[in-house]
């Protein structure tokens, strides 16, 4: 409802129909309480220009912690007046105040005039407030009215503990936050940047050439900080606000922590390269801030003379992932960890190559067998021994090359029922068994693989591996899925894997 | 000028343009080391000349361990130096061959070069025939901590990925899939490939699944298709037996580094290396004897089908 309704007479809460009898030419629009969330998202974003600590305040409030940024828009009455004089030019019908406690601020702000309550005089721009000031429940402000307490200086006056034992604690508590007695801490939407550096034009820019020049510039800004600080860069956030209000955001993430503005200048220019439509530059953008959200310790390398070309390389290869996961996405770089499970299925994971540890992927060893990988000597020495024929044998390839995920259901036909497929048809076409090895049993793990679980239940069968040969030479390995007649009465055969 | 003068022109200076054009051509396909390229040479430099070749006409062969099979078709160590290779295979269902053939290769590869292999590949290749599988990697001795692995949501995405890895000096490799042919890979692409592998230092593969006869302007590019892995069952023998190495027939339909050739090969599990099939002769005649240029460069004229 806004004031015309109010000179009007009207009052929230009010039944429609009376209001529509006394007033008939109220326009009425139906609630809708999810698009005015999304609404005061982006008013919270485009006031993250004038603070990083901004909170949602209820359905219709924003908190702004200006703590120590009032004297960059010249002081906290200036600053006040701007936000809402912008808000107002937006066609918003805002109020607001600045006081020292949130609680005052927004009892104020709802019940009083705009004004900047100095410290200290909290009490005396409250208490001539009614007593919903207190950001109290509908019920307590009614049953203190039922007793003839209306404004807040009617109660502040009072002993506390009747208060508290009649209306609960929670009614003093927030007195005494409101009169800066008792800590208020606001939770802000986002958590701080560790290092931020910002612009401000007064003539909005809006060519993709300006907004790189200005991100190298402010890029250099964070990179000094960051270097004070000992510490690099683990995700960065460029922050355009538009002229008309709408905030951009664009997150790159890097694999190891960096400190080097062209490097995060080009991180951004991959994104924006990859999708232009991530910049719509409008009517162009009048404030540009680049945030450190995430950073990390990064002494500056020690510079050897024999190991600098290992160093080099390695700074190489994070680049290179860090460009790719720029442009691609992060989750679409990966690296191969392995995992100790039982199911062939489970035993690796594709992990985000910025955020696996180099440590955690020792394949080698894990397999049984040491399988002679790499330059060892040993290993060496065993393939100029090893009788290929021989040795061959003893460790089989009993794994296929590709998995194929998820495995596909193929209609088999095998001679007994527990025996090994004879033909079978995989996407249309039917091959011939020539050869075939197995089965190699596979069965849950115990604490899964009940025997009265039902059969649809995947992991709680046991698996028969087959690895076969057609005729012309191509190899699959193919599994029965449930044990005849005592876990299914009609296995079905699966395709999980090629071989070489 | 009219054309009668016009065509004395040409005819005075025919032999010296064309021997000019052809080291052009020569130059922008990267068959010819950078430094010589705009240089004058005589009329024989036309002939095929191999790449890393720039000191004198000395061709250096370093031999890769485990692909000692494929050297009689090499003149120089052409894996181990930058290079686009291509393998292929026409139907979708031979990933496992394609994939036989690339991996024994870049698994002998990696124990000769340093670093790691970034691994592309697109939606396609995922859908029909599924990720490298980590633990069979490991059993053809290549360590899957060596992997990064892409997924690229368009052919542009992977070529771009490709060619960044090419430049990177910290990799060993870059292995390519795409599935199917696509508008953007096209000559121009391999070209580029080619080029950025070539100035890198970094050998790149491009494995394509479900086509044969695209334009390219790799290296080499190899045909494979599954082979029977063992003989013909004996009429004493069950059919469930058991199966035998892995084996493919392996198609060489372009080299430009050596000749073509056509050959089956088996990987021998407990060596590690690729070898000649057990229970039938090599395909390919000279193994283990390495002829001089003069003789190789008369082969290849000669199409180099020697069976």
């Amino acid at each position: 409802m806004n004031g015309t309704g109010k000179a009007f007479g009207l009052k929230a809460g009010e039944p429609l129909a009376d209001a529509r009898a006394r007033v008939p030419h109220l326009l009425v629009e139906e609630a809708a309480p999810e698009l005015e969330a999304a609404l005061l998202g982006f008013i919270a974003d485009w006031c993250d220009r004038y603070t990083p600590l901004v909170a949602l305040d209820g359905s219709d409030g924003l908190l702004l912690d200006v703590t120590g940024c009032a004297h960059l828009f010249g002081g906290e009455k200036a600053l006040l007046a701007d936000v809402l004089e912008r808000l107002e030019k937006q066609g918003f019908c805002v109020s607001g105040a600045v006081a020292g406690t949130p609680g005052a601020a927004w009892a104020v702000a709802r019940f009083g005039t705009r004004e900047v309550i100095e410290p200290g005089n909290e009490f005396a721009a409250l208490a001539p407030l009614p007593l919903a000031g207190l950001r109290i429940a509908r019920e307590t402000v009614q049953a203190l009215e039922h007793v003839g307490l209306t404004t807040i200086a009617d109660i502040a006056g009072r002993p506390r503990a009747p208060l508290a034992s009649r209306y609960g604690p929670e009614l003093v508590k927030l007195l005494d936050q409101a009169l800066g007695q008792q800590g208020d801490p606001i939770s802000p939407r986002f958590a701080t940047p560790v290092v931020m550096a910002e612009r401000r034009f007064f003539d909005p820019i809006g060519l993709v050439e300006d907004i790189k020049a200005v991100t190298l510039s402010l890029g250099r800004q964070i990179c000094e900080a960051l270097g004070r600080r000992v510490e690099g860069g683990r995700a960065f956030e460029l922050a355009l606000f538009r002229v008309d209000g709408a905030v951009q955001k664009i997150v790159v993430g890097t694999s190891k922590p960096l400190r080097d503005a062209k490097r995060i200048l080009a991180l951004f220019a991959e994104k924006l390269k990859a999708d232009e439509s991530v910049l719509d530059a409008g009517f162009g953008y009048d404030l540009v801030r680049l945030a450190v959200l995430e950073a990390q310790a990064d002494a500056p390398d020690q510079l050897s003379l024999v190991g600098r070309g290992r160093s080099e390389a390695e700074a190489d290869l994070a680049g290179l992932i860090d460009r790719l996961g720029a442009r691609l996405g992060i989750e679409r770089v990966g690296r191969l960890l392995p995992v100790d499970r039982h199911l062939p299925e489970s035993q690796f994971a594709v992990v985000p190559a910025a955020t696996v540890r180099e440590e955690a992927l020792s394949w080698v060893g894990l397999s049984g067998p040491d399988l002679g990988l790499g330059f060892s000597e040993h290993a060496s020495a065993e393939c100029d021994r090893a009788e290929p024929d021989g040795a061959w044998q003893e460790l089989p390839v009993d794994r296929p090359l590709r998995l194929i995920e998820p495995a596909e259901p193929v209609e088999a036909v095998a001679m007994v029922p527990e025996g090994p497929p004879l033909r079978f048809r995989w996407r249309r076409v039917l091959y011939k068994v020539v050869r075939s090895e197995g089965p190699e049993r596979i069965a849950p793990p115990w604490w899964i693989g009940a025997s009265d679980a039902p059969p649809e239940h995947r992991d709680g069968v046991t698996r028969d591996y087959f690895r076969i040969e057609d005729e012309d030479g191509r190899r699959f390995w193919l599994y029965r899925e449930g044990l005849y007649q005592r876990e299914t009465g009609a296995p079905r055969w699966y395709l999980q894997g090629v071989f070489a | 000028m009219d054309r009668s003068d016009n065509g004395r022109d040409e005819e005075t200076c025919k032999p010296d343009r064309i021997t000019e054009l052809r080291r052009r051509i020569a130059g922008l396909e990267g068959r010819l080391p950078l430094d010589t390229q705009l240089g004058p040479a005589p009329a024989s430099a036309a002939s095929w000349q191999g790449p890393g070749n720039s000191q004198g006409g000395t061709s250096s062969f370093t031999p890769v361990p485990g692909l000692e099979q494929l050297d009689p078709l090499f003149r120089t160590s052409a894996f181990l130096e930058g290079g686009l290779h291509e393998v292929v295979t026409p139907q979708s269902r031979d990933a496992g061959a394609l994939s036989g053939v690339a991996i024994s290769v870049i698994a002998s590869l990696l124990k000769a070069r340093d670093g790691l292999v970034l691994w592309v590949m697109d939606q396609g290749v995922l859908r029909e025939a599924g990720m490298p599988y980590p633990p069979g990697l490991l059993r053809f001795g290549m360590d899957p901590a060596r992997v990064v692995c892409v997924t690229a949501r368009r052919t542009e995405d992977l070529l771009w990925a490709m060619e960044e890895g090419a430049q990177c000096s910290a990799l060993a490799a870059v292995v390519g899939e795409v599935r199917g042919a696509s508008k953007a890979l096209d000559l121009t692409a391999t070209r580029r490939l080619m080029l950025r592998a070539r100035i890198g230092g970094t050998p790149v593969f491009l494995l394509r699944h479900g086509t044969e006869f695209e334009p390219t302007a790799a290296m080499t590019r190899w045909k494979a298709a599954p082979h029977a892995s063992a003989p013909p069952l004996l009429s004493g023998q069950r059919p469930h037996d058991g199966l035998g190495r892995a084996a493919w027939t392996v198609n060489l339909t372009r080299n430009r580094d050596g000749r073509e050739g056509h050959l089956i090969v088996e990987w021998s599990h407990a060596a590690r290396k690729l070898a000649a099939p057990a229970y039938s002769l090599p395909m390919v005649s000279g193994t283990g004897l390495r002829p001089g240029p003069e003789v190789l460069a008369s082969g290849r004229t000669a199409s180099g089908k020697t069976s």
